[in-house]
């Protein structure tokens, strides 16, 4: 059996490492932010868990000119902030739980705050560490659902200001 | 000539039939009680799918903390501040006609797992929940009794 001089055998293997990273592709991570967005749950509201909801379309393309459906490898949440307007602010507020769903994916539970420090007017939640929201991304838009666990029962509506950010990572 | 006409019929009569279903889907909106009585849980439609959400606990505070109960068996370590009464416990399920709702899924926040779930209503006020792993035939049914509010 021919033995390899160690310059060939060290070719070879650089070669095979070179294939195998092109075969796997390369992977983009980008930041995807939601912002602004209006969530609402109309009332009269009851003490308890009560329900915002607000839905948003998902574009790729913000993210890179040839993103796709097919090319999001992973999704993670890497911040969400809920801000409120009114007086009241967080202050009626035990807890608020902030899940992400889709009509073609499962509902993914994204972050929690409990307890509501009080006296603020904005609160950033803590983000789930495991969830990928991988298969959510795939869809045309997401619907967010925050359940906010009321101090009482409110006359008005609930309404919150989310930005949410992702780690969007693709693969080309 | 024939075809068109064909077309036509088929087009007035599915948004019909669609809309038919849909309203057969919602009878699942409401409160229900499992059959050990600890608590209670609220069915809503979020999209086009349905989801159960706790809203009332038999014994809300945990009795080592006094503090109301939070999800301290979730597998996912920064998920255990989320408290039980408001947790979804059902979700992402759609209606299949015939009674059922299927391809979704229950939280058993006793041991911190999730199983696949059918439900099925037996009549207006019953349901079984039905959760497995892997095969159907090899899960637990429950049966959930419908609450009605009575006026004072």
């Amino acid at each position: 059996m021919k033995i390899l001089s160690p310059n060939k055998s060290l070719f070879i293997f650089a070669l095979a490492i070179a294939l195998f990273t092109v075969s796997c592709g390369t992977v983009t991570t980008k930041t995807y932010t939601i912002d602004d967005v209006t969530m609402v749950a109309e009332g009269p509201l009851f003490d308890g868990s009560n329900t915002l909801q607000a839905t948003v379309p998902i574009d790729l393309k913000k993210l890179e000119s040839w993103a796709t459906a097919e090319t999001v490898d992973k999704v993670i949440v890497k911040s969400i902030t809920l801000t409120t307007t009114d007086s009241i602010g967080f202050d009626r507020i035990r807890s608020v739980i902030f899940q992400v769903t889709a009509d073609g994916a499962q509902m993914q539970q994204a972050a929690v705050l409990n307890p509501i420090p009080s006296g603020v007017s904005s609160i950033n939640l803590n983000p789930a560490m495991e969830a990928d929201f991988k298969d959510l991304f795939k869809q045309n838009a997401l619907i967010f659902v925050a359940d906010a666990d009321l101090n009482g029962d409110m006359d008005g509506n609930l309404e919150y200001k989310a930005k949410i950010e992702f780690e969007v990572s693709l693969k080309d | 000539m024939k075809k068109g006409l064909l077309f036509l019929l088929i087009a007035l009569i599915a948004p019909v039939l669609s809309f038919a279903q849909a309203a057969e889907g919602d009878k699942l909106i409401g409160v229900w009680e499992p059959s050990h009585g600890k608590a209670r849980v609220k069915v809503e439609k979020i999209g086009t799918k349905y989801y159960g959400k706790i809203v009332w606990l038999k014994e809300p505070n945990d009795p080592e903390t006094k503090q109301p109960k939070m999800d301290k068996n979730n597998p996912d370590d920064s998920q255990r501040t989320v408290p039980l009464k408001g947790y979804r416990l059902l979700k992402d399920f759609v209606y299949t006609g015939k009674g059922e709702w299927t391809e979704g899924t229950i939280y058993d926040p006793e041991n911190g797992n999730t199983y696949k779930c059918i439900i099925k209503m037996k009549d207006d006020n019953t349901l079984d929940i039905r959760g497995y792993i892997g095969v159907e035939a090899l899960g637990r049914t429950d049966v959930w009794k419908r609450l009605t509010v009575t006026s004072k």
